[in-house]
């Protein structure tokens, strides 16, 4: 019992970390229509960017955030403007194929920048810190970790459902012709979207590298939980993808109780089953 | 339709630009040849030139591997740019290198482009991704040494049999016995209850490694250990509770296992944070490289691994002359990294390919080549090599021994020996320490 829960709660807090990794995915495609390849890569990025920030201010982790982030958003920025503003909008290939590019063009200028070495992020202490409650052993950066994603998510969900932002991007989402009309400019306006989902991207690459080591090729398996994660939910719902995040961490968890080798298994297998149950995501409105 | 998808897409696969190059090159041949009329001559004198091809993962995830390979490159071209003499003529030795980027297809793709174009007289081979390499020169007959891969995943996958071997294939490196050997070397004097948690990857060397009949665990209980496996960890794993709560159930107080370095810090981190504190962490792989090692920051204190080579030993280059401190230290000099093990070892390689190379009395013969390498005794920075004395066929092993990681002061991790009895000719530096709880 004491085992089973151990194991639940792991897979919570490993599930809302994956629910971190594909908020931004999940910004973009219920946004702009536009699925980022390179979001794992992007992921991968935002760690070294940390690490470098880390060692050449002689910051914490935490710290090094209040860098990091804004710089993701400049990039992200800069990012849609000059390229992928190019090709969004139009048919839905155009932006797979250039972030499908732009994924292998990150990974090599990593290595070559980087080596193929892996790095980490020390928490110092944290790290190894642990406490239990009634036999269940449970990690301090997990859950810290697993409860600033919820937060985010909280916060962006919020941002997306009452602020000026979030009615902008919902129209542009909409109808993005008469969304025009009205006077959203929306190149420009997904530039600062983009800005938005690369600081999420920032902060789920800490909380990402904190837990795990990560090299130049790191990325595609994060992509890979991220999407996991937006589709289960259902496309474009921030809540949907939080929850498909944790099904597929508790899955993942179980399944390694079942045959220790294949936890991931178990977790896309779950994703399986539910997409041919429901298509649209546990949590996406019909197609009508 | 059908032709005409080809006709689109060979360009961009890049299958019929070689065909266009080789035409090219072969017309301007031509033309040099009409305007200087020295055909002749230049035909001699590439018969007296001896072509070595070499593969190695010089990009991908098993580049740290290759690392050094610029570096030993340089070194080796330097000491041969006089010529080889071998058999009272003298040859010019010209080494073609390529990057196979960890991949097996591109390994296999790059050899037969070796063989079939450029005509190499030997191959040499880094195979820690697969034996692709010499499965193609077994197949076309050209002499072929390779390292950096346990001997059963080089001869095993080809369908190899120990008794028989190869005709034209040879390996040099430990086998999963010699690491177990060194492992249970490691654990001798330890007081521990000699209960030994197993965890290895879910790929090739990690199922063949960690097999619970064949592999080391089974070597741990033949020697009185008992063992604990609940079964592999997925490349890759972010998750290893599983792992943890069934060794903190069977008060486990050794852990072993194969992983990458992100997957041991993972395992460490969540060890920490769910109270399992073991006295010995012995992990293959992970512990190899400085670089993945620093990635543990104080953790890495006290962990122990299997060495293959060292700047401490106490051999010497055949090339270069250097012993191992100096061979690590000019790389160290050079390139201004860490020195790291496969040095040694890619070093040797090209140690054991010229010896093979003088020994033969032909070059150019490939079957010259290989009955000299088929006996061939060499001394190397990584000491001796000797394809005749392993009892295996085509195999010479390599010495390794067992050491522990300590963190100096600045944070930087140093790596001694302290067990020693599989090659008492190397010392022992430290003895082994438990790791603290």
């Amino acid at each position: 019992m004491q085992i089973a829960a151990e194991t639940l709660l792991n897979g919570l807090m490993l599930g809302a970390l994956y629910a971190l990794f594909g908020l931004g995915l999940s910004l973009s495609v219920g946004v702009m229509r536009m699925i980022n390849i390179a979001h794992g890569d992007l992921i991968v990025v935002g760690a070294y960017l940390t690490s470098a920030v880390m060692s050449g201010a002689g910051a914490g982790a935490f710290t090094a955030l209040l860098v990091v982030i804004p710089m993701m958003f400049a990039l992200g920025w800069l990012l849609q403007v000059t390229l992928l503003n190019r090709v969004v909008g139009r048919d839905p290939l155009a932006p797979l194929l250039l972030t499908f590019g732009l994924s292998i063009v990150l990974q090599n200028v990593l290595q070559e920048m980087f080596s193929a070495d892996t790095r980490s992020l020390q928490a110092g202490d944290l790290a190894g810190l642990g406490f239990s409650v009634a036999g269940v052993s449970i990690g301090v950066l997990p859950l810290l970790s697993a409860l600033a994603s919820v937060a985010l998510l909280g916060a962006t969900h919020w941002l997306v459902g009452h602020t000026h932002f979030g009615c902008q991007a919902r129209a542009v989402s909409d109808d993005p012709g008469t969304a025009r009309l009205v006077g959203v400019n929306d190149r420009r306006f997904f530039a600062i979207v983009t800005g938005v989902i690369f600081s999420t991207i920032g902060v789920a690459a800490v909380l990402y590298a904190l837990r795990t080591p990560f090299s130049p090729t790191a990325g595609p398996e994060r992509l890979l939980y991220s999407f996991e994660a937006v589709v289960l939910g259902g496309l474009g719902n921030i809540w949907g993808t939080l929850f498909g995040g944790l099904v597929i961490g508790v899955a993942q968890l179980f399944g390694a109780k079942i045959a220790s080798g294949l936890g991931p298994f178990f977790g896309h297998l779950v994703f399986l089953v539910a997409l041919l149950a429901r298509p649209q995501g546990l949590f996406g409105k019909a197609a009508s | 339709m059908a032709s005409r998808i080809n006709s689109r897409l060979v360009p961009e696969t890049g299958i019929a630009d070689p065909a266009r190059r080789d035409f090219l090159k072969a017309a301007a041949a031509l033309t040099a040849g009409a305007t200087l009329g020295s055909t002749g001559r230049a035909w001699a004198a590439a018969d007296k030139k001896i072509r070595i091809g070499y593969i190695s993962p010089k990009t991908g995830p098993f580049a740290p591997f290759a690392e050094a390979d610029d570096f030993i490159l340089d070194q080796v071209r330097k000491s041969l740019a006089g010529g080889l003499s071998v058999g009272g003529s003298k040859y010019e030795v010209e080494i073609i290198a390529r990057d196979d980027q960890s991949s097996p297809d591109r390994q296999s793709n790059l050899a037969a482009e070796l063989i079939n174009k450029e005509n190499v007289d030997l191959m040499l081979a880094q195979v820690s991704i697969g034996p692709a390499v010499s499965q193609q020169c077994e197949l076309n007959g050209v002499p072929c040494i390779s390292t950096m891969g346990p001997w059963q995943a080089w001869m095993f996958p080809m369908k190899g049999d120990p008794a028989k071997g190869f005709k034209n294939v040879f390996h040099f490196f430990w086998g999963i016995e010699d690491i177990a050997a060194v492992y249970l070397d490691i654990w001798k004097d330890a007081d521990t209850n000699k209960v030994v948690g197993s965890v290895f990857s879910n790929d090739v060397p990690g199922n063949a490694m960690g097999d619970l009949k064949l592999g080391m665990p089974g070597a741990f209980a033949k020697a009185g250990y008992k063992i604990v496996d609940i079964g592999r960890f997925p490349v890759g794993a972010d998750d290893f509770s599983t792992h943890i709560q069934a060794f903190k159930k069977e008060g486990v107080e050794i852990v072993t296992g194969l992983f990458n370095p992100p997957e041991w810090a993972t395992f460490l981190n969540q060890s920490a944070q769910m109270g399992f504190k073991p006295k010995l962490c012995t992990i293959a792989k992970a512990l190899l490289f400085p670089g993945g090692v620093a990635a543990l920051g104080p953790r890495a204190e006290g962990m122990s691994t299997e060495i293959w080579w060292l700047p401490s030993y106490p051999f010497r280059s055949s090339l270069t002359g250097q012993t191992a401190a100096e061979l690590a230290a000019s790389y160290q000099e050079t390139t201004k990294r860490e020195w790291t093990q496969p040095i040694g070892v890619a070093h040797a390689l090209f140690e054991a390919g010229v010896q093979a190379l003088k020994a033969s009395g032909d070059p150019k013969s490939p079957g010259k080549v290989v009955e000299s390498l088929r006996k061939l005794k060499t001394d190397t920075v990584i000491g001796n090599l000797d394809f005749g004395a392993s009892g295996i066929a085509n195999v010479s092993k390599i010495r390794v021994v067992g050491g522990q990681w300590h963190v100096e002061a600045g944070g930087k991790p140093h790596l001694y020996i302290t067990s020693n009895s599989t090659a008492p000719e190397i010392k022992a530096e430290r003895k082994l320490e438990l790791l603290k709880s």
